[in-house]
């Protein structure tokens, strides 16, 4: 697909995202890091950060992004989108790579079907526990926030 | 016929364009819609590298364009409508009434006291309230209240009416209405500025919701000894004083998102730089933060003072752009989220957030531009070409300041000078000169007659007489030996007071005056034109300043300030009984200018002067015109520079009143301001000539590097060198896929520790020209701050787009280059988005050098008595608002003798010395100052040491005597030379030793 590659690197990787809809802006990115901090995943996973996904894709390594784990951390809450100085437009971004990885075999489909499931899942498990919370709202005690705090370390999948 | 421009815009660059053209002889009519001319540099505390206070720059240019009688200002005002006829602009100027009698208001300030009505301060943005009749601060030009006719109850609903009650001046006029004045100009030059950004368009900063967060303006004020908190740094919310302070840069620039704001506001970097070490001399306690993306300090020593901020202010800068700031509901403080120089992310606290937001061209503005057929770019900024800066597509009407692009102050003045001199073209000419000297009535003799002086005290309405019990001072006065008249005056300074002492002059037989009042930097002139209108030799005048020095500072204890208005004015009498008649020295002015350099700037700036009647001698050392010039083939933005080029030179040659010497080398050049010789060869011929002026355009040149393996392998090449390859499609193209550039090459460390400008810019204009022939080569930057400042931002964003990638490196993380093989390079470089090495596989590898001074600057220096900086640079007059001056008169730079810079830069620069040669040139004879130096021979022992500590080069030993002796015509009376000399051999005029000493027997008796 890529027709030049020196060592691991495939210096066209760029213009492959960026003829796709959606990462037309992908080498706008001055590496401000505007999007790591707005990102809610950076925030609780330290070693996630879109800056250095963009980096890697304007450095051509296409396997390193497309076979890495972080792709498929983004929750797609479009806040690096609106706070992004340069319209990078990472969500859309995200989007072209996770299908890239699906079509050249890095992942198999069930694997995004999982992925999706468990975005799914996490939103209707945050909607349960508002519930909880929201109709306790006047009578919360520091045992709730212990409470909610344990429950991330039963979350073990 | 009148020769009259219209200048429309009463900011920095608008009051320096009306100067410049003022001291031309060309009379100038400024326009400006506030009710006080000073724009946004009124508004700020400090300015940048040297921490000048800015009113106190500022002010003395307002009175002195206010007072010129070249210029009428129109304030309150603004552009009804223009029309050309023939070569000529009809203006319709709208003057908004003031309800204030321009000419009668005295600015005693009763009116504002007594009214009951408070509005938002908008000078103060809005931080605190002023009253319906106000003036936004006290050296405000021109000094007159102005009401608020939206809010004012008179006005409003006809109730009140105080302020006209209470006016001792009777200047309140309800009845005033708005007049429409027609007028006709030769041409136009538009200064109308900028606006701040609203941060509002970025709400996650929490802008107006946040009361902790401001504006890098209204931090201005804060810090503002005249401010709403009188200088003290406070916390909105709570008032208290805040130990963390964090700016964020980049509010409303570089970004394209949150609207048009592609570019870079060029200033803000060193504003947030400034404003964080003024923060810590307010208080130690302060800590200061900056975010930011890239600094951009790429200025005269601005790197220094960023270097001087980190390392004697404890100034912290980290390269991260906020994404959003929160508040901590019970504190108020602000929490900011940034990432560390190791890839962590922090949250931290700060208790106060300063935004340096950018700026843009308000609707209003785009508007009267297109009115006029001018062309506007996609931010609505006038941008004008490399080689015709200043200039817009319409015939006669020029550009300056902001309004053309985002710049700092000196560069706003710069093109305020370079604007006067193309509006003045065709205006000027040898035979019209400018300056009329008035004849002056003839002066009484006062040598022989006994010592009669007159006391006049002033109450400035209630300004000093509620504090100071001025009767009493009067009373005092009388009692003093020789003092034979003493009266008291509402105020001393109107036109019917005038009027009153000049009688009491030729009434009384005075022959010395004094008057306590107020500042004699504003009203020493008025009083001095009383003391000729009367007779008397207007150096005969003492003031001393009971307003400022008592009433003002001891309104508290009233007994004690009058006690010291009595000090202070027997001081004066003291001294006055010493005054002697000073007289002005004139001398002739050779009409010629001599420019040294032939390069860009030197060209421009010969053209203009001798396009304007004046002779002109081009002196170039090297045997052909066009300087580095030579060695550049492609701009950015993309215009053919071989042709304007040669169309230059052309015009140099054939041009009846340029004379140019090739291959010369001046040997010296003597004398001063208006009768220079200099002695030069020029092609080994001798030659000498006369000339008035002095243009310095010496330029600069690439700097010769021996890093990464430049001189020893034929692909490591300079960013000139490559420019070439392009150029001329060189074979070797064929054999690279990969290019690195290396950015800041031996610059901004170690002995070159300062920032060539040009390089960044230089290597986008590269990297686009490759994309465009060569759109398959990958091409990798490696810098340490992308400093395309202005409105070059927009073609880094293009070089991006166009597949450049960009890679930053630290001081002390230098890329490291491996030769694989000639031609075959790894590059190692550590790259602190991944936090690990990473190894560029390149076959050429484009070194951004940077600029050197010349090593003969400092022999021209010597030759003209100007200075240098420690890097080899010219040093101008004043880094604000002389940045095209020497001290010494005269003598003018321009070019990259006074720095690195860009082309379209240095022709500005060019353009404006020309600008300021022809305040000389036009004039038949100069004026010396008054108060001058004086040397008492029989005590000068000729050490030399006046000669080394005198700024304006005034000083010189005389061979023959060996003594020093003063050139009258160049010395500023500033008074160092006699502080430095050991055997007290040097006097100043005015300021005598003997007069000194009196006056100070006095407040000890």
């Amino acid at each position: 697909m890529n027709a030049k590659k020196i060592g691991s690197i495939y210096p066209d990787f760029k213009n492959e995202v960026s003829r796709c809809p959606g990462g037309e802006n992908i080498m706008r990115c001055f590496a401000c890091g505007t999007c790591v901090l707005s990102c809610p995943v950076s925030e609780v996973t330290a070693e996630y950060s879109p800056r250095r996904i963009i980096h890697m894709i304007l450095l051509g390594m296409k396997e390193e992004v497309l076979g890495s784990d972080a792709i498929w951390y983004c929750v797609k809450c479009y806040r690096c989108h609106v706070m992004c100085p340069q319209e990078v437009k990472y969500p859309e971004i995200i989007r072209v790579l996770r299908k890239m990885a699906l079509e050249q075999g890095y992942v198999k489909p069930l694997f995004v079907n999982a992925i999706n499931e468990i975005d799914r899942i996490t939103q209707d498990m945050r909607c349960t526990m508002l519930e909880q919370i929201i109709v306790r709202r006047d009578s919360i005690t520091e045992n709730d926030m212990k409470e909610i705090s344990k429950f991330s370390e039963k979350l073990d999948y | 016929m009148d020769r009259r421009i219209l200048v429309i815009g009463g900011g920095i660059s608008g009051v320096q364009a009306g100067l410049d053209l003022a001291q031309m002889g060309i009379q100038v009519t400024l326009v400006e819609e506030k009710p006080n001319i000073g724009g946004r540099m009124a508004q700020l505390d400090k300015t940048f590298p040297t921490n000048d206070c800015s009113t106190c720059i500022l002010s003395p240019k307002l009175v002195e364009l206010a007072s010129h009688s070249n210029v009428d200002i129109f304030t309150c005002s603004s552009i009804e409508d223009v029309v050309k006829l023939d070569e000529r602009f009809q203006a319709r100027i709208r003057k908004r009434a003031r309800f204030v009698d321009e000419e009668k208001c005295t600015a005693c300030g009763v009116c504002a006291e007594k009214c009951p009505v408070k509005v938002s301060d908008l000078f103060n943005k809005s931080i605190t309230t002023s009253k319906c009749i106000s003036i936004p601060y006290a050296q405000a030009v021109p000094a007159v209240y102005k009401i608020d006719k939206e809010y004012c109850l008179y006005l409003t609903n006809g109730k009140c009416g105080i302020c006209k009650k209470v006016c001792p001046a009777d200047a309140i006029d309800y009845e005033q209405k708005d007049t429409i004045e027609a007028m006709d100009f030769n041409s136009i030059i538009i200064a109308t500025g900028t606006e701040e950004f609203t941060p509002q368009i970025r709400p996650e900063y929490g802008y107006k919701v946040y009361e902790n967060v401001l504006t890098s303006i209204e931090y201005e004020r804060f810090l503002s000894a005249s401010g709403p908190t009188n200088g003290q740094i406070v916390r909105p919310s709570d008032g208290k004083l805040p130990s963390q302070i964090a700016f964020i840069q980049c509010v409303g620039s570089r970004d394209v998102a949150s609207g048009n704001y592609g570019y870079c506001s060029s200033y803000c970097c060193m504003q947030a730089t400034k404003d964080a070490i003024i923060t810590k001399e307010h208080n130690l306690t302060i800590d200061s933060t900056i975010f930011y993306i890239d600094i951009r300090a790429y200025g005269k020593d601005f790197d220094k003072f960023v270097d001087r901020a980190k390392t004697e202010y404890g100034v912290k800068y980290i390269k991260s752009r906020i994404s959003e700031i929160l508040e901590a509901p019970d504190t108020k403080n602000l929490i900011i989220k940034y990432i560390t120089p190791d890839g962590k992310i922090r949250i931290e606290e700060f208790d106060l957030v300063i935004l340096s937001v950018g700026i843009r061209i308000p609707d209003k503005s785009k508007n009267l531009l297109r009115g006029l057929g001018v062309e506007l770019d996609e931010y609505g900024f006038c941008r004008c070409s490399t080689f015709q800066p200043g200039e817009t597509n319409v015939d006669g009407v020029y550009v300056c300041g902001t309004v053309t692009g985002p710049m700092d102050i000196p560069e706003a003045v710069v093109s305020a000078g370079a604007a006067a001199s193309l509006a003045a073209r065709g205006l000027l000419s040898p035979d019209t000169s400018s300056e009329i000297m008035a004849e002056k009535p003839g002066e009484v003799d006062t040598e022989a007659k006994p010592l009669n002086i007159g006391v006049i005290v002033c109450h400035c309405g209630t300004n000093i007489a509620s504090v100071v019990d001025v009767p009493s001072v009067v009373e005092f006065s009388r009692s003093l030996p020789n003092v034979k008249f003493a009266h008291e005056l509402l105020y001393a300074c109107s036109q019917d007071s005038i009027r009153l002492i000049i009688n009491k002059i030729k009434e009384h037989d005075l022959n010395r005056i004094v008057v306590a009042s107020c500042s004699p930097r504003t009203h020493e002139s008025t009083f001095q034109s009383g003391l000729e209108k009367a007779g008397l030799n207007k150096y005969l005048l003492q003031m001393t300043n009971i307003r400022d020095q008592c009433s003002w500072v001891h309104q508290n204890t009233p007994e004690l300030a009058t006690q010291k208005a009595k000090d202070l004015v027997r001081m004066a009498v003291g001294k006055s009984r010493y005054l002697e008649p000073l007289y002005e020295l004139y001398s002739d002015v050779n009409k010629a200018c001599l420019v040294i350099g032939g390069g860009i700037a030197g060209m421009t700036a010969a053209l203009f002067v001798a396009d304007n009647g004046y002779q002109v001698y081009l002196i170039e050392k090297e045997s052909e015109l066009g300087g580095n010039l030579l060695k550049i083939s492609y701009l950015l933005p993309e215009e053919d520079i071989v042709l304007a080029l040669q169309r230059l030179i052309r015009r140099i040659e054939e041009h009846p009143l340029i004379e140019l010497f090739l291959n010369a080398n001046i040997k010296d050049i003597k004398g001063y301001v208006g009768n220079f010789t200099t002695n030069f060869t020029t092609n080994d011929e001798e030659k000498s000539a006369e000339h008035g002026t002095v243009i310095v355009a010496t330029g600069a040149r690439e700097h010769e590097t021996e890093s990464y393996g430049y001189k020893t392998d034929p692909y490591v090449v300079t960013q000139r060198e490559f420019e070439t390859v392009l150029k001329n499609k060189n074979p070797l193209m064929k054999y690279v896929n990969s290019i690195a550039m290396i950015q800041c090459v031996d610059s901004r460390e170690g002995e070159r520790n300062y920032c060539s400008r040009v390089c960044c810019g230089q290597a986008i204009k590269n990297i686009l020209q490759l994309k465009k022939d060569y759109p398959d080569k990958d091409v990798y930057v490696l810098y340490r701050d992308m400093r395309t400042y202005g409105l070059r931002e927009p073609y880094y964003a293009v070089a991006r787009e166009a597949g450049a990638l960009f890679l930053r490196y630290e001081k002390d993380r230098k890329p490291v280059v491996e030769k694989i093989e000639q031609g075959n390079f790894k590059i190692k470089l550590f790259n602190e988005i991944l936090g690990k090495d990473i190894y560029l596989p390149v076959q050429l590898i484009v070194l951004s050098v940077g600029i050197d001074s010349l090593e003969t600057n400092g022999q021209v220096a010597k030759m003209l008595k100007v200075p240098l900086n420690e890097d080899g640079f010219f040093n101008e007059a004043h880094v604000k608002l002389r940045p095209v001056d020497f001290s010494t008169s005269g003598v003018f730079v321009c070019g990259m003798a006074h720095g690195p810079k860009h082309i379209d830069e240095s022709i500005v620069q060019a353009i404006a010395t020309a600008a300021h040669a022809l305040t000389i040139v036009t004039r038949d004879k100069i004026s010396s100052e008054a108060y001058t130096a004086s040397v008492d021979e029989s005590r000068c022992s000729g050490c030399g040491l006046c000669v080394e500590v005198c700024v304006f080069g005034a000083i010189e030993i005389d061979e023959e005597s060996e003594r020093a002796g003063v050139n009258t015509l160049l010395c500023k009376g500033c008074g160092t030379c006699v502080a430095a000399c050991f055997s007290s051999a040097i006097d100043l005029r005015g300021f005598t030793n003997k007069q000194i000493i009196n006056e100070f027997q006095e407040l000890f008796l």
